[in-house]
């Protein structure tokens, strides 16, 4: 059994709702109001506009690899177990990025390219736990 | 001291796949500082100066669909090159920070050496090399990949810069008198900086 992995600390008004929104298996993103820029990873404010105006939304979880990167050591115990393992940008269709895992693939240096579609895919801590957002081939 | 070959590097054991060891550079300890001072004062000092005529510097940060290979010195160095009233092509050495084989290559491209996107040919042509008389010599000094980096890994590029262009250095770039430092960090991460320097000899 692998150690836990490293957690978010709370409280954090600002990621704080993204999180929550993962024990029910949402992925959330922002739209400003005022200039309609999407915004990730959650924040207070627009990062184009400076506006505070913002609404929450849930992606649907379709994206395309933008890069990764495969970790050939890893030395914290949580990772140890796991061998060599994906961690990518992936580009969701609602228009954000987030640094994530690619999963669900047999060997990550050869079964993963840059532009190669993905589905979200939660990987659950334990009940009442956030879950983390990862990503497989789609 | 021995060279590196091309084989050593591609044979070099996977660290973060696509890079491996000898892209990534050393983690070491080390230390070193640089006297800043008035124009009067230095021209007292008992080794000749070298001269700031350029600086530049800017942050970026992390967007959706934005381009990762662009660092911030795509914005800071027109400025320090203005500034300074030269053009990469008159640079004689650079000393570009380099993380990562990947770090200096964005540099290079960035501060306008040659275009976006061609930096594997401008290295692979034999550019770079501290004897050919090809501008720029790169990172005479081993750079992080070979030399150091402590952490602090810009000054070791203004120290090797200011040898340089006193005429000091152990892989002397034969009538020296542009360098340019470039420090970057944090590329990947949510915000980045770049600092270009420009210096010239006496």
């Amino acid at each position: 059994m692998a150690a836990p992995r490293p957690q978010p600390r709370f409280p954090e008004p600002d990621t704080q709702p993204f999180w929550e929104a993962t024990k029910r298996h949402e992925l959330s993103y922002q739209t400003c109001n005022t200039c309609n820029a999407v915004i990730f990873y959650p924040r207070s404010h627009c990062t184009k506009c400076g506006s505070r105006d913002l609404t929450r939304r849930v992606s649907q979880g379709a994206g395309a690899v933008y890069t990764f990167t495969v970790i050939m050591q890893s030395r914290h115990p949580a990772f140890a177990e796991l061998g060599p393992y994906a961690v990518a940008y992936v580009d969701l269709d609602e228009g954000f990025r987030i640094m994530t895992n690619i999963v669900g693939v047999q060997d990550p240096t050869r079964d993963i390219q840059c532009g190669m579609r993905v589905q979200l895919r939660w990987h659950d801590q334990g009940e009442g736990q956030i879950a983390l957002p990862m990503f497989e081939p789609a | 001291m021995r060279e590196i070959t091309v084989n050593d590097v591609l044979e070099s054991r996977l660290i973060a796949y696509p890079l491996r060891l000898l892209e990534c550079c050393m983690v070491s300890d080390g230390g070193g500082a640089v006297v800043v001072a008035s124009a009067a004062a230095a021209r007292n000092c008992r080794k000749k100066p070298v001269w700031i005529i350029g600086t530049g510097e800017a942050t970026k940060y992390r967007e959706n669909g934005g381009d990762i290979t662009v660092s911030a010195g795509a914005q800071a160095a027109p400025i320090a090159f203005g500034e300074a009233g030269v053009s990469p092509a008159e640079i004689d050495v650079l000393m570009a920070y380099d993380s990562f084989s990947i770090t200096v290559m964005c540099l290079i491209e960035d501060l306008g050496f040659c275009k976006k996107g061609e930096g594997g040919q401008f290295v692979s042509d034999g550019h770079l090399v501290f004897d050919d008389p090809r501008k720029p010599a790169l990172n005479t000094d081993g750079g992080g990949l070979s030399s150091n980096h402590p952490g602090q890994r810009g000054l070791f590029l203004l120290l090797e810069a200011t040898r340089q262009l006193r005429g000091e250095s152990t892989s002397q770039v034969k009538d020296a008198k542009l360098a340019v430092a470039v420090g970057n960090g944090g590329q990947l991460g949510s915000r980045h900086a770049t600092a270009v320097t420009i210096l010239a000899a006496d």
